[in-house]
């Protein structure tokens, strides 16, 4: 029992990593993503058709080559490694927070446009017949829309980021993967830490989706509340 | 990049790709068959069951698949190995490494396709139910004949989906040291000091699979669209 | 029409059936001969669908027993296919299946339950879909057919197992009213070469029509049994006429 609750502390040491990957790549996948639906929302044509290409081949390259490519191929260009980017291309924990951001933007993005072309066209065009400008329109008939339609498939997407952390680990990123696995190759327990981590990693879900789905249950009761009132 | 594909490098790509495929196909095949199990053990009427799949789902839908993998390789080899050393005169076996990759992309992918087929269940009407049971079908017959083939209607782009998740999971497979795609290109990149080239390698085949996979799927949808609604 | 047959075709005795606490059939006793075209009919909700549901099996009773054709009707599955081998069935929502072709749905159940070759099959579906008036309609797929060439497949679909009897739960309760003719005609051919029906169903003329006697059901219990003359001219029972008087107006 002292030497469960002695890894337990060991690996709890990881969570802020663990954590810290996990909200920042997910506020930066966020604000990306946005821009790269906003932009290829705003101006369809040949660039955003790129765009979308660009991010379609992303989501199919496995992130553990991204972090690779990052973390072992970056610092051989000059350009990074003769510049003040070499700061953060030499932390593994940053090499990582990029690469996840970059995923989560290519999934992301997708869940916007999707969202937004899912949105029923009466309802943009009864707001715009109501004499709404094109952003009232947006703020009254699309974005509630978008939040109800994109937030579920968001909610997965999120609990990915959360679960895709632990690969961190494998650019010697001491997260609470990496210290299970140090206990692992130390002591030869296999169980112990590995549970112990698991065991992390699901509470840590737990409290997301419950923090998502209440986040969801406010902004849903209060987008529908603003199209009301308009 | 010829000079290191003809220099016995496309080859190991070649041999990679077969393994990846493999694995992938492998995996995604038996997390079907997971899918359908679970679902019909959750439409079961012991209640139980019902609530032992949703803890499945649950927790694998938020354990990392590495920590899985990771788990699986080193407990399944020293169970398999302590269990040969008491059967006597049995030589030294170790596990093939493949088992414990497949079975963890299996069961962290059948979670997700557990879902899927519930969701595509759910959609189907009762009355295909019974126009199966007057009609005088079995069960199995029913299963098969009648509900599987609307529930893989409704479902087709979401398994264009998982495919492409399980060709990407085989990635975990370098951590394990099975010399999958993206192995054989890290060991490239690092023995012959230029990593580009060989992670771009690793990075075409992905794309290439991920659009192949998608052309695939949107066939097959169109081809099913073609009748159903 | 009868055959002259002792053995009556349906035999419904003493028959309850319970949802959880609430008691939907209450002691219903039945028996159709051979031939005979019987018309069910009362207020939604007083279980005429259900006991008809019960004749093939697809919901289980609690009390008294069902025999069709001498089988009797356990909840067991060797049972149960026997009797559904004698027994067709016609669903409000035609339950058609949507991923088949026409051919292919009146030709699954005899390829895979009766183990007809394919070829016999689809011969015996094109003179079913014949006989229901639909057979240049054989390749679409029941998405792309109206509401009423879809009912006269699954018509047509379940004639392809040669039934003995035929049960129609509200054939026609979900159709457009152009269509209800045409569905309603499948139907009274269906009886002029004598086959057993017994029908669920609202339509008043048709029950007048066709039927050897109509049923009159309320609140789970046969309340009524009457050759159409006497049950639509000269109710017996206050529940009847009050029926009668709403849906005939």
């Amino acid at each position: 029992m002292t030497v469960l609750l002695g890894y337990l502390h060991e690996i709890l040491q990881g969570l802020t990593t663990t954590l810290s990957l996990f909200l920042i790549s997910l506020v930066i996948g966020f604000v990306a993503a946005t821009i790269v639906a906003a932009f290829q929302i705003r101006f369809p044509g040949v660039l955003a058709g790129a765009v979308w290409s660009l991010m379609f081949c992303i989501r199919g390259v496995p992130l553990l080559l991204i972090l690779y490519v990052v973390y072992y191929g970056f610092p051989l260009l000059p350009f990074i490694r003769e510049t003040a980017l070499w700061t953060v291309f030499a932390s593994p924990y940053w090499c990582a927070i990029i690469c996840l951001a970059f995923v989560e933007m290519a999934f992301t993005s997708e869940i916007i446009r999707g969202a937004y072309y899912q949105t029923p066209k009466e309802q943009v065009e009864a707001a715009r017949s109501l004499g709404l400008s094109s952003f009232q329109t947006f703020r009254v008939a699309i974005l509630p829309a978008m939040l109800r339609n994109g937030f579920p498939p968001y909610t997965t997407e999120v609990i990915l980021l959360c679960k895709s952390t632990a690969l961190a680990f494998t650019i010697t990123v001491m997260d609470i993967m990496g210290y299970a696995n140090e206990i692992r190759a130390r002591t030869l327990d296999i169980y112990q830490p590995l549970l112990i981590a698991g065991a992390i990693y699901i509470c840590t879900v737990v409290v997301t989706r419950l923090i998502l789905s209440s986040l969801f249950n406010m902004i849903a009761v209060g987008g529908a509340e603003t199209a009301d009132q308009k | 990049m010829l000079d290191y594909l003809t220099s016995g490098w496309g080859l190991q790509f070649l041999r990679a790709i077969g393994t990846s495929l493999t694995v992938a196909a492998l995996s995604f095949v038996f997390c079907i068959l997971i899918g359908i199990l679970c679902t019909l053990l959750s439409r079961n009427d012991f209640r139980g069951s019902a609530s032992l799949v949703n803890l499945y789902t649950y927790v694998f839908r938020s354990l990392p698949d590495i920590l899985l993998l990771i788990l699986i390789f080193y407990s399944l080899d020293g169970a398999i190995q302590s269990l040969l050393n008491r059967l006597p005169g049995s030589s030294d076996i170790r596990l093939n490494a493949y088992v414990p990759a497949i079975m963890s992309t299996s069961i962290v992918l059948g979670a997700y396709a557990t879902e899927l087929f519930k969701a595509g269940w759910a959609d189907i009407p009762k009355g295909q139910f019974e126009a199966g049971q007057a009609l005088g079908f079995t069960r199995v017959q029913s299963l098969v004949l009648v509900i599987l083939p609307q529930v893989y209607r409704k479902i087709i782009p979401h398994l264009g989906s998982l495919s492409l998740i399980s060709m990407k999971e085989t990635a975990l497979l370098s951590v394990i040291g099975i010399p999958d795609i993206v192995r054989t290109a890290s060991i490239g990149a690092r023995s012959t000091g230029s990593p580009f080239v060989f992670y771009g390698i690793a990075i075409a085949i992905f794309v290439i699979f991920a659009i192949l996979c998608s052309r695939v799927f949107a066939y097959l949808e169109s081809r099913a669209r073609a009748g159903a609604q | 029409m009868t055959e002259g047959s002792p053995a009556p075709a349906i035999e419904i005795s003493s028959m309850s059936k319970w949802f959880g606490p609430f008691q939907v059939l209450d002691d219903i006793d039945l028996k159709v001969m051979p031939g005979e075209r019987i018309v069910v009919c009362g207020p939604s909700g007083s279980g005429k669908s259900t006991m008809i549901r019960c004749i093939n099996g697809l919901e289980p009773f609690q009390k008294g027993r069902i025999a069709v054709h001498g089988q009797e009707l356990i909840q067991k599955a060797r049972t149960l296919d026997a009797v559904r081998k004698n027994v067709g069935m016609v669903f409000q929502q035609f339950n058609l299946f949507p991923h088949l072709t026409v051919l292919d749905n009146c030709t699954l159940a005899q390829r895979w339950v009766h183990k007809v070759p394919r070829a016999a099959a689809e011969k015996i579906a094109m003179a079913q879909l014949e006989k229901v008036r639909i057979p240049e309609q054989s390749r679409k797929y029941p998405s792309q057919l109206s509401g009423g060439q879809q009912q006269r497949v699954a018509i047509a679909r379940s004639l392809c197992l040669r039934p003995k009897v035929m049960l129609f739960d509200e054939p026609t309760s979900s159709l457009d009213p152009e269509m209800v003719r045409e569905v309603l005609d499948t139907m009274a051919d269906l009886a002029r070469d004598g086959m057993t029906i017994i029908c669920v169903t609202h339509e008043m003329g048709f029950a007048r029509g066709i039927a050897d006697r109509i049923v009159f059901m309320d609140q789970g219990k046969v309340v009524e049994e009457a050759p159409p003359a006497e049950f639509f001219d000269k109710p017996r029972e206050a529940r009847t006429r009050k029926f009668l008087d709403q849906v005939v107006r």
